[in-house]
């Protein structure tokens, strides 16, 4: 489907928030004194993402002016419920970190409470996008871990970036190992994830699309000049098999090889290295959200994708049927009749 | 009751007169929601019907087939529950699936949410939209009653096109998807909907013994 920038804002920076805050309110208790300045600072940081991500949500509401509906349908639509969720999300996240940050009193509890409302917030836009029946691409747990993992590893990089430059270095050094596990388990995903986006784009099958059980099935014609993708967004060419590779190669070595290198280098004191891996995993989620989007394959693409158009085979010189050649032969030919 | 069209997959020559009359009496008509902004320059805008044109098999078993695709007001229609405002819903009194462009926000979830690509977002009013089933006509008093159906119907040249009630077992369109094997599309993704289609029949084919609309040989064991 074509990729939006605000969808792509909202969840990556959603994620990035929630994996902030969650590994505030992990290290906070390992931390010294001179630390906590510094954990309210990246809890300030979340609550900006988030802010900025929820702002970015608003782009995509072609009439806004409609917005005090959303809520509606808490009971059947999950858009509904992230509305709620996230918007709860940001709000005691800004809170939290405007008001008692990591010093204050009832710190520990305020960044356990934040985290949770992510962990719901993040799950809940997941589950909208793996709940879609005819979203083939998406439709599957995979989506869930894929989200929730993005979201978590790319924002403890950040923080394991942004402490190995800062008064956090040895809290990064706590959080490398789990980080390097983390990646770890995000790669397992991503490969499964790869694999289902596979299947999605073998899926459409042309019989359950036209009713004819023989295949194979070759689209003619989309019904108009040219496929509707301006006001379907839901379905898009399928991605060139060339930067379909290059999109997922950017993804594994931004998303998942320099953040690795950079847990190691927090390790071994690198501290420059550290914050670059950092830095590079809140870009691999942009990357990896919108390789999201643009490769995913919807049910309904099988009447409208722009297929290669090959020319048709016409029949060849066939030889007549035995009795149209006696038929011929036994014919005198015109000028004999004459 | 559910309205819905049965559409004869055998009578359906692809001329597209039901595409063409969708959109006149959408774009024109007092309802009008379709829009055309420039239609000389930019002949590309919004359809709420589709002839969709397929090709199937290989040479010299091969055969075309044409799909009017349209909103098929699903039973389970998916666009409908995801809608987080409520503006997309399906009405209780003849299963007719529309959308409020009042509290519709643009979100577009509910085209992602339909298996069948035929709901179209108005980027210029911000909305989504799609096939009405006419209601507009079809409830229109100052009609007469043959003319209260959708404009698809009525402009078909073949009559591929049956409009009725398949919540009625007595009406035609009931019997003729009981009696023909009335089928709809993409089925495996539970929208169960109401829009279904009449299979081609096999013709006799001058390659012998062989059909064009490929249905299965019969095994000759
Ligand atoms: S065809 Fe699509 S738009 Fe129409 S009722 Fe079914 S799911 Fe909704
Ligand atoms: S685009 Fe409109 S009708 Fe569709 S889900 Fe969003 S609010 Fe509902």
């Amino acid at each position: 489907m074509r990729p939006t920038a605000p969808l792509i804002l909202l969840t990556v920076l959603q994620g990035l928030a929630w994996g902030l805050i969650a590994t505030v309110a992990w290290w906070l208790p390992s931390a010294t004194a001179s630390q906590l300045g510094f954990l309210t600072d990246l809890e300030r940081l979340g609550s900006l993402l988030a802010a900025a991500g929820g702002v970015a949500s608003f782009f995509h509401m072609h009439r806004p002016q409609a917005a005090r509906y959303i809520l509606r349908r808490l009971g059947t639509s999950w858009l509904s419920r992230e509305a709620l969720t996230t918007g709860l999300f940001v709000a005691v996240l800004t809170a939290v970190a405007w008001t008692v940050g990591a010093q204050g009193p009832g710190s520990e509890a305020g960044a356990i409470v934040s985290a949770g409302l992510g962990t719901v917030a993040v799950g809940v836009t997941a589950l909208l996008y793996a709940t879609i029946p005819a979203m083939r691409s998406w439709h599957s747990p995979v989506t869930v871990l894929a989200l929730m993992g993005t979201g978590l590893v790319s924002g403890e990089a950040l923080a394991l970036g942004l402490a190995a430059v800062g008064p956090g270095a040895s809290l990064g050094r706590l959080g490398a190992p789990w980080l390097l596990a983390g990646i770890l388990g995000l790669t397992l995903v991503k490969g499964l994830q790869l694999h289902q986006f596979q299947l999605a784009r073998d899926f459409p099958t042309g019989e359950g699309a036209s009713g004819l059980p023989r295949g194979p099935w070759r689209l003619q014609d989309t019904g108009t000049s040219r496929p509707p993708y301006r006001t379907q967004p839901q379905v898009w060419p399928l991605l060139p098999h060339g930067v379909r590779v290059a999109g997922y190669t950017t993804v594994g070595l931004t998303l998942l090889a320099l953040p690795a290198a950079g847990a190691l280098a927090a390790v071994a004191h690198h501290g420059a290295l550290a914050a670059l891996g950092g830095i590079s995993a809140a870009v691999g989620a942009v990357a990896e959200r919108w390789m999201f989007f643009a490769d995913a394959t919807h049910s309904s693409r099988i009447w409208f994708q722009d297929v290669p158009r090959a020319p048709s085979r016409v029949a060849g010189p066939t030889a007549s049927p035995e009795w149209v050649r006696e038929f011929l032969a036994a014919v005198p030919p015109a000028s004999d009749r004459d | 009751m559910q309205l819905t069209i049965l559409t004869d997959l055998n009578k359906c020559v692809g001329c597209k007169s039901c595409q063409v009359s969708c959109k006149t009496h959408n774009t024109a008509g007092a309802f009008g929601p379709v829009p055309d902004h420039d239609p000389y320059r930019d002949p590309d805008g919004m359809w709420w019907n589709r002839v969709v044109a397929l090709e199937a098999g290989e040479y010299p078993h091969t055969a075309v087939l044409y799909l009017p695709k349209a909103c098929m007001h699903c039973y389970d229609a998916p666009c409908v529950p995801v809608c987080p405002t409520g503006a997309s819903y399906k009405r209780a009194d003849n299963g007719v699936v529309l959308v409020d462009y009042e509290t519709c926000i643009g979100c577009q979830l509910c085209l992602w949410a339909c298996p069948y690509g035929v709901r179209e977002f108005d980027e210029h009013e911000g909305v989504v939209k799609k096939c009405t089933l006419c209601v507009d006509r079809l409830e229109d008093p100052t009609l007469p009653p043959e003319d209260r159906q959708p404009a698809c119907v009525q402009s078909c040249p073949t009559h591929a096109r049956i409009f009725g009630d398949l919540d009625d077992p007595e009406s035609e369109v009931s019997r003729l998807v009981a009696e023909r094997q009335g089928f709809t599309l993409l089925p495996e993704l539970g929208a169960r909907p109401a829009v279904h289609y009449l299979p081609r029949r096999p013709a006799p084919s001058p390659l012998g013994g062989q059909d064009w609309t490929m249905q299965e040989e019969a095994d000759p064991t």
